[in-house]
């Protein structure tokens, strides 16, 4: 009994090695691995009529590739879905789109009719795409702004992330958002959500080059010729999934202002005649909602600022204190940032981007019923203070 | 010190060293009974007694010490263990064994213990880099691309694109050229040893990158590996082959195959003992006061007492006078 | 029997047992109780906690194991009725937290589905450790419990920088219904009581050791408990998807998008502490077999049975995971009361019965 154990479990241990030999070599786990795999950068989904067009922008190892240049290859897709429309790009290619790198969405102006998170449902569902994927939406076609060069050889879809970086969100330019906090912010009580609206204008050469409008295009790094700037300093609204409207660069600005996590935001002021552009640090902004004799908005806002540029070339004079601001600059400064807010205010009666209902859900539970229909309407008082810095 | 013959035809003198104030008499006694109760024709080397006194001589991991050097071989008597010295063969046993016996240098007891203690968590991460590092490669590239940062992958994929083998064979044959030339310049007369390093170098490395057979990440994993697994030499068999099975199991199973496998080895490392003592002590079983001279090296006043997971009748073995 | 140290127990109550709480538990109770997720794990950890303590207090009062007491105060037979009970129930404990790892294996460990074939090795390998007994708990708890410390600690950090704890309110805002439902159809997660049963009579017991080990435990438990509100921060209504959230919710860290998933080698880690835990729930189903088999068949064919049925059952139920967390939410949810909340408590009554009867 004990040696027929033995042996079995010597014929088991056998048969185990050379079923993994047989896996190793052969690799037939149907996986997808490096060589087939299309690596997808960024996704732009265009809607036309009932069917979804999804664009897709995937790196192309090349030789050349690491000497700051990439090149990249465009395929579309059509279906009834997302899904579909990816599956299409899969029977096209021969490449099984993995979409773990695609950092980019960008939804195209048709998707302005649609509810965005059924766009979006697919990337919410598919445990593969990063939540940590940035979106936007665009005017025109997805398609054609995936398509264009942008100046620095560099991908579309790279100048569009940098478009919207961090480090133009800290600087409250741009309302920057990503797949989580889009669905963190339409899902709330205040059912709104916001993503930048990216703006592309050509510079040099003649014309717009488009992408090639069928099955794919093949693009490189080149020269200067026609390309493309973006910029993402306006933000385009949603509510209950809905479009809304588009904050312009004041309405954003305010926005970013009031959301918080800004480091140095730069705001032009005029005073007697003369435009002041100053550096605001060390900014602080809250939005409380005081319930106590009606519901009431408090907006705080602290800042520190110094003169980045004036028309008034203190520079050239010699008095020590230039760094210092006149405390009339800082009141010029402070009703800017407060016009800004209140438009930013008038536009949120129709879409609560600024969260100011689920504010009141989270801190003022037992209010939220009495006045959810009112809250946006209610009359903000200003607590705005910009003192000198140094 | 006990000397018996051993070897049929042979006759090779063994000797069985231990310290009676220090080293249980039973663990002595075990051993040269062991020696005795094998038989065999020739004693050609001190494996020889290694193999008949290890309990499990089909283990993976090795179950003695060894020693080249007087002084090491002294310390380690000094700590409780028994020690065998085999005619015309220069490297000693001794036992019991632990794993972290070969992490240790006899230079980390005369360099500053931060310096010492720093190179001994460096041996420790180069040997899992070296271990790990082809099979992880091979996973990222089959099963999980995420693992490789993106700028890194594009050029990876690069380089890979256009390649006629698979990842995982390309990795199988990049190691197994390898051993080839591990092999060979150990055999191989003095002579002929430039020429080998041309072929080795030039040929197997550079042409076929340059014809498109491997790619140059592959070779850069494979030499690094074999870098790392060499900065604990005494341990190389094993970790080499862990290095095949690793390669194997990722190519196969993927990054949960490795994951597995440490398991695994956890698991059966924690469960082996050689002569009482766990082959992974002080970790498993943790013995707190045996960790001043484990992966961290204590200076020489903090090492008074001997290593208790030897099971040793004398403990103490540093201590000031008043 | 000493099998164990006091020192090795405290690490399986709280590496072991949190690593079992990081794969389903935050979104299924996100699913439940929403933004109070918290208190649902605050309750069932609450009621561990007095198990934990009450088979630990037991400790100080016998060196005896569970089973030799039941025998002592109800006979043989009842004994090997409660030691055949233990084992199905360890065996029951063990197939849906496989289950759940099979599914993190394969979302977490491929880019693309895999087939069910690339989680077999892990029965081979249970089959084998599983033969081991729970002294190689102990002492894998050993190494374990740093690393696996050491890298629940960073993704913790990766995590936080995203939180918005903002989203955690209003505090006891959800359902009472909901808390409640969340603590019933999440009770299997919490089997620490019974595992700690198991160890009572197979340890050294020293004097302040049942502070330690209740101390550890509550430790845990207050980490956890953490996780949850960070997790809860970071995801809000996105929770309830976010399966295996210890892989993704330190994706939003910075530094991520220059150096790649390098919280994945912390995942991983803990993926070995998580495994080690699951087959330390196979080692005490041998353990019980083996009592009640009077030890007439070796531990490592036992393991290897039991191995073979929950391989068995992972085939025939491969993609029922929505109807098998139905049943053991729904309908076993009591069973695992039983074993790890009322029995641990009842076991130091039967001590006091036996010193009554004397």
């Amino acid at each position: 009994m004990k040696s027929g154990l033995k042996n079995a479990s010597t014929i088991i241990y056998v048969l185990v090695v050379i079923a993994m030999l047989f896996l190793f070599f052969t690799n037939d786990f149907g996986l997808v691995d490096i060589h087939k795999s299309s690596i997808v950068m960024a996704v732009g989904i265009d809607v036309d009529g009932d069917k979804y067009s999804v664009t897709a922008q995937a790196a192309v190892p090349t030789p050349s590739q690491g000497e700051g240049s990439t090149a990249y290859t465009q395929v579309t897709g059509e279906g009834a879905t997302v899904a579909e429309a990816l599956n299409d790009i899969n029977v096209q290619t021969g490449f099984y789109p993995k979409l773990v790198f695609c950092n980019l969405v960008i939804l195209g102006e048709s998707c302005k009719s649609e509810d965005i998170f059924t766009v979006l449902d697919y990337f919410y569902r598919n445990d593969y795409v990063p939540l940590t994927a940035l979106v936007g939406m665009c005017g025109g076609e997805a398609k054609e702004l995936l398509g264009q060069k942008p100046a620095g050889g560099d991908m579309s879809s790279t100048a569009i992330q940098r478009a919207m970086s961090g480090e133009l969100k800290k600087s409250a330019n741009v309302a920057a958002v990503n797949l989580k906090l889009l669905a963190e912010y339409g899902g709330s009580a205040s059912s709104s959500a916001y993503m930048p609206y990216i703006t592309s204008t050509q510079s040099g050469g003649g014309g717009t080059t488009a992408a090639s409008s069928q099955s794919g295009s093949q693009g490189q790094s080149g020269g200067e010729e026609g390309t493309t700037q973006f910029t993402c300093g306006t933000t385009a609204v949603f509510s209950q999934g809905r479009f809304v409207g588009i904050l312009d660069e004041d309405q954003t600005f305010a926005f970013n202002l009031l959301k918080g996590g800004v480091r140095l935001a730069v705001v032009n002021a005029e005073y007697e005649g003369v435009n002041y552009t100053v550096g605001l640090k060390n900014n602080k902004s809250s939005l409380k909602i005081n319930v106590k004799e009606g519901a009431a908005l408090k907006i705080k806002y602290r800042a520190r600022a110094n003169v980045q540029a004036s028309e008034n070339n203190p520079a050239l004079e010699s008095n020590a204190d230039t760094h210092l601001i006149k405390k009339e600059v800082l009141d010029a400064v402070g009703r800017e940032v407060e016009d800004r807010i209140n438009s930013l205010l008038q536009f949120n009666k129709s879409a609560d981007v600024l969260g100011i209902k689920q504010r009141l859900y989270a801190f003022n539970k037992k209010h939220y019923e009495g006045y959810k229909d009112d809250i946006l309407d209610a009359s903000p008082q200003f607590d705005i203070k910009i003192s000198s810095a140094g | 010190m006990v000397t018996l013959q051993a070897g049929k035809q042979s006759n090779a003198a063994v000797s069985v060293f231990y310290l009676k104030d220090i080293c249980d008499e039973n663990l002595a006694q075990k051993v040269i009974r062991q020696i005795e109760e094998n038989e065999i024709d020739v004693i050609a080397d001190s494996s020889y007694i290694a193999h008949f006194i290890s309990l499990k001589p089909r283990s993976l991991f090795k179950r003695f010490g060894q020693a080249e050097k007087p002084d090491i071989f002294c310390d380690k008597l000094c700590e409780g263990r028994v020690g065998i010295i085999v005619d015309g063969s220069p490297i000693a046993i001794t036992v019991p064994y632990m794993l972290t016996e070969d992490f240790q240098s006899a230079d980390d007891y005369f360099v500053n213990p931060y310096r010492a203690t720093t190179l001994r968590i460096l041996r420790i991460l180069a040997l899992t880099v070296g271990i790990i590092l082809p099979g992880l490669y091979v996973a990222a590239q089959l099963f999980k691309l995420q693992l490789i940062p993106f700028k890194l992958l594009l050029n990876i994929s690069s380089s890979v694109s256009g390649l006629p083998l698979s990842p995982c064979i390309e990795m199988f044959l990049t190691l197994f050229v390898l051993e080839v030339l591990n092999e060979a310049s150990i055999r191989m007369p003095k002579y002929v040893g430039l020429a080998l390093s041309v072929v080795g170098a030039l040929v197997l490395g550079e042409t076929a990158v340059t014809a498109g057979i491997i790619s140059t990440p592959a070779i850069i994993i494979v030499a690094f590996s074999a870098i790392c697994l060499y900065v604990v030499p005494d341990l190389i068999e094993t970790t080499a082959t862990l290095r095949w099975l690793f390669l194997i199991i990722a190519g196969s199973i993927g990054t949960f195959g490795i994951v597995l496998f440490i398991a695994f080895l956890v698991s059966y490392l924690v469960s082996e003992q050689v002569y009482g003592t766990p082959l992974a002590a002080p970790f498993a079983p943790l013995v707190a006061s045996d960790m001043a001279d484990g992966l961290v090296k204590a200076n020489l006043s903090a090492l008074d007492t001997r290593p208790q997971s030897l099971n040793n009748t004398n403990t103490v073995r540093y201590r000031k006078r008043k | 029997m000493t099998a164990l140290h006091t020192r090795q127990i405290c690490f399986i109550l709280t590496a072991y047992s949190m690593a079992g709480k990081l794969l389903m538990l935050p979104a299924q109770l996100a699913y439940f109780a929403g933004n109070d997720l918290w208190i649902s794990a605050l309750i069932s950890y609450a009621l561990q906690t007095i198990a934990v303590f009450a088979a630990s207090f037991l400790c100080s009062k016998t060196d005896k194991t569970v089973f030799a007491l039941i025998k002592d105060t109800f006979g043989g037979t009842v004994s090997k009725i409660f030691m055949w009970l233990f084992a199905i129930f360890f065996l029951l404990a063990a197939f849906l937290p496989v289950y759940e790892q099979k599914l993190f294996v394969h979302e977490i460990f491929y880019d693309t589905v895999p087939a069910l074939i690339v989680f077999i090795p892990f029965f081979f390998v249970a089959a084998y450790v599983g033969g081991k007994g729970i002294n190689n708990a102990g002492r894998t708890a050993d190494i374990m419990f740093f690393l696996f410390a050491a890298a629940f600690a960073v993704i913790f950090i990766m995590s936080a920088t995203e939180a918005n704890f903002s989203w955690l309110l209003p505090v006891s805002g959800g359902s009472v219904k909901g808390v409640l439902k969340g603590v019933v159809s999440t009770l299997y997660n919490f089997t620490d009581g019974a595992v700690m049963l198991m160890f009572v009579g197979r340890f050294r017991y020293k004097k302040g050791d049942c502070l330690k080990i209740t101390l550890s435990y509550a430790v845990g438990a207050i980490v956890i408990i953490l996780y949850l509100l960070v997790f809860y921060s970071v995801f809000s209504t996105l929770s309830p998807d976010e399966y295996f959230s210890i892989a993704k919710s330190a994706i939003f860290f910075p530094a991520l998008s220059v150096t790649g998933r390098v919280d994945l080698i912390g995942v991983y880690v803990i993926e070995v502490a998580m495994l080690l835990a699951l087959i330390m729930y196979i080692q005490l189903c041998v353990q019980c077999l083996n009592e009640a088999l009077s030890d007439k068949v070796k531990p490592m064919y036992l393991s290897f049975i039991i191995n073979g049925i929950l391989l068995i059952a992972l085939i025939a139920l491969n993609d029922k995971y929505k109807a098998l967390h139905g049943v053991y939410g729904g309908i076993l949810w009591y069973v695992f009361a039983i074993f790890a909340v009322l029995l641990p408590c009842l076991s130091w009554i039967l001590k006091r019965k036996r010193e009554g009867g004397e």
